[in-house]
């Protein structure tokens, strides 16, 4: 019954993506209203399945959340993206979060959904994955790889607009005001920041501190499972590998001696590619991390 | 007190080189992924040169001096970094006024520290106010300074948990296989290498319960600690459910499933049995044979359950291989005993082998890892978390308002900065602070 649900929220994020690839083109907000609407009814749709999958789970005996195979992992990777979408919904940069959001949560479930490679059924958690820490670790983890995601692509599009915007050398994205007085005690009415890295920020540093916490409770989970906290297993290391890169990309836009706006650009490249190499390269590398 | 820094020391605080050491150590583990690792080789017996080469090899990228050194010199730079922030801190508490600030002429004259007491009372929901006297009025208002000390906060973790991982190096990790109903006190470590425990370790019982399916549903050993001076500790290890004892922390990471013969050996004027499993060597009593168990199994060559020894005298040894059921294999195939004298139980005179049966033996696998650095990296993560949350969400502004006389009037200059720089007043705030003043 759960697949039957992500098969139609799949075609709900196609269709959002869809009117936002349309709202792209065209200047009328019917477009992008209609686009959201679509893609947080299939939120709400996602969400009941996801509570579906689990109520399954233990009508088949297992009772356990939905968050223990690949499957399942794309079902909440997928969920994660639209959530962060759904939350920037009334931000002035939401047409563009949904143009990213919406492809990538659209082909998650899809592959997830429609794949015969990704095995749907429900099964037994084997004694390693039995563990409180489970949701938490998982649970931190997508969403931050989620956050992470979008930051990457929201900020690559919002710095290179300031690349060919002048009078805008800051990779901070905050307008350091022109040295001197001005008369009067009226704010100047200029933006402080640009919506698009404002945005941009936010996913950062929400994607950042999830991440770690992400790692932090996977480490303890490792403690109590396998006897250590740190085991440089290939899922471990490259977790590492993506977090000291979007360590990188703060220190890049935290110092007073900025970087050029280029080398932030290609931090959050390869960042992208860090995480995705996380997610789904790890898999072709023996670990303990069964699934992504 | 304040610091002058030295050409090193900017250059060990400096934030370019934090950002190339992040990349190289990210850099290393990628390598470390690719280059297949050989992460704890045997160094017995392994000359000094050769272990410095290992130290420069890429095949341990861990323990190589490349990860290593670049991991100390974060610490170094970690260390610069919280120093020349607190110095600078302590130096001052506040920031620079911004040279951006929005001034006016304010309606009516009067006393200046008179008219910043409305500015304060103005101010003072915003936070913490103060007032500093000169030739002009300084009325200055902070709040959320406490995010100042998150950056302290956060990389202070990192180093905590650097500190942490180099601890480990005074540690060690390994495992201890227990069979059911025996008794052990000497780890194997990850190098190959043992290492006695100082303590005993009984596995009373191991259990494994599975789902309908097959599938492992849980891995359960009951053991027993024993001291050196006879205190007993009874504990039941499972998977997510470790036991530390002695200061180190039991996992149950495994079991292995060994066939046991049962063997009974006579010779003229007496006998023994005995139960072993492959690789065990018993001593036979006359103080010349010995019999190595090479192989058990319940099949073996499809002719039931037997067992490969080697029975050595001296430097002489001769295999035989022993079945159950050797009568019934003599009489299925006349004069095998003769034709394959390994076949022949009596082959190694004066003695005479039987096997009795074929039984299984479970262990217990547990890992043991002695960790002294492991308090110092939760403690680091858990100030690396607290730091960062400060830093992303407690904001710090500080808004400056001036009160200089001019003329027989008093000009106010507004000025805010938000985390450190220079940002546009709120109008709201702006309003309060101009109607505090006797303005519009």
């Amino acid at each position: 019954m759960s697949a039957t649900v992500f098969s139609v929220v799949t075609l709900a994020y196609l269709a959002s993506f869809v009117l936002f690839a349309i709202r792209a083109s065209s200047e009328k907000d019917t477009w992008h209203r209609a686009a959201t609407m679509v893609a947080l009814a299939g939120l709400a749709g996602h969400t009941g399945g996801i509570v579906l999958r689990w109520v399954e789970s233990y009508r088949q005996g297992m009772a356990h959340v939905p968050l223990s195979n690949f499957y399942e992992s794309l079902v909440f990777f997928s969920w994660s993206v639209t959530l962060f979408f759904a939350l920037t919904a009334r931000s002035r940069a939401r047409s563009r979060v949904g143009a990213f959001a919406m492809p990538i949560a659209f082909l998650l479930l899809a592959y997830a959904s429609f794949s015969p490679g990704v095995d749907p059924s429900i099964r037994p958690l084997v004694p390693a994955l039995k563990s409180d820490w489970l949701v938490m670790h998982v649970v931190t983890c997508f969403l931050g790889y989620a956050a992470l995601l979008l930051a990457s692509l929201t900020g690559i599009l919002a710095l290179r607009e300031k690349a060919v915007q002048k009078g805008e050398p800051s990779a901070s994205g905050e307008v350091e005001p022109a040295p001197g007085p001005r008369n009067g005690l009226q704010p100047a009415g200029r933006k402080d920041t640009d919506p698009g890295l404002e945005t941009f920020d936010v996913f950062l540093r929400s994607g950042y501190i999830l991440f770690t916490l992400g790692i932090v409770t996977g480490s303890v989970w490792g403690h109590m499972a396998w006897g250590r906290y740190w085991g440089w297993d290939p899922k471990e290391t490259w977790a590492l590998i993506t977090w000291l890169v979007y360590t990188c990309v703060l220190h890049a836009r935290a110092g007073r001696a900025l970087p050029r706006r280029k080398h932030v650009i290609v931090l959050l490249a390869v960042g992208l590619v860090c995480i995705l190499f996380t997610y789904f390269g790890v898999n072709y590398l023996p670990g303990l991390h069964s699934y992504a | 007190m304040t610091m002058r820094p030295g050409g090193l020391f900017l250059r060990l605080s400096s934030l370019t080189l934090t950002r190339v050491l992040l990349l190289w150590l990210a850099f290393l583990c990628v390598v470390a992924t690719i280059v297949p690792q050989d992460p704890y080789p045997s160094l017995d017996g392994v000359s000094f040169p050769v272990r410095i080469i290992r130290l420069l090899s890429l095949r341990d990228v861990f323990h190589s001096v490349w990860f290593l050194g670049g991991a100390v010199l974060l610490a170094a730079n970690l260390s610069a970094c919280l120093f020349s922030r607190m110095s600078r801190r302590a130096a001052s508490s506040l920031h620079k006024m911004p040279s951006d600030f929005q001034e006016a002429m304010l309606g009516q004259g009067g006393d200046p520290v008179k008219v910043s007491v409305s500015i304060r009372s103005a101010l003072s929901g915003f936070g913490d106010t103060r007032l500093v006297e000169g030739s002009r009025v300084v009325v200055v208002s902070e709040k959320g300074s406490l995010r100042r000390l998150g950056p302290v906060i956060a990389h202070a973790g990192v180093f905590f948990v650097l500190l942490g991982s180099a601890f480990a190096f005074a540690g060690f990790k390994g495992t201890i296989e227990i069979p059911e109903g025996e008794t052990r006190n000497v780890v194997t470590l990850m190098d190959g290498s043992s290492r006695r425990l100082g303590f005993s370790v009984t596995c009373e019982r191991f259990s494994l319960e599975r789902y309908p399916n097959g599938m492992p549903k849980e891995y359960r050993s009951e053991v027993v600690f024993t001291s050196q001076d006879g205190a007993i500790e009874k504990r039941r290890i499972l998977v997510n459910h470790p036991a530390v004892y002695g200061g180190m922390l039991f996992s149950q990471s495994g079991y292995e499933r060994r066939p046991i013969a049962r063997i009974t050996v006579r010779w003229p004027g007496g006998g023994a049995g005995f139960s072993a499993a492959e690789g065990d060597v018993i001593d036979l009593g006359d103080g010349i044979h010995k019999v190595r168990v090479g192989a058990v199994s319940e099949d073996m060559m499809r002719m039931g359950p037997g067992a490969r020894l080697v029975v050595s005298a001296g430097e002489e040894a001769r295999d035989l291989w022993l079945f159950g059921d050797i009568e019934g294999i003599a009489s299925r195939y006349p004069g095998i005993t003769r034709q394959v004298p390994q076949f022949d139980p009596a082959g190694v005179p004066p003695f005479v082998f039987s096997l009795d049966g074929v039984s299984w033996k479970v262990s217990t696998v547990l890992f043991v890892n002695r960790d002294p650095g492991v308090w110092f990296a939760g403690f680091g993560a858990v100030f690396f978390i607290a730091g960062v949350m400060l830093v992303f969400f407690v904001p710090h502004e500080q808004v400056w308002a001036v009160l200089e006389p001019e003329g027989g009037r008093l000009r106010l200059k507004v000025a805010m900065r938000r985390n450190g720089r220079a940002v546009e007043v709120p109008g709201e705030l702006l309003e309060r602070v101009t109607a505090a003043g006797g303005g519009r």
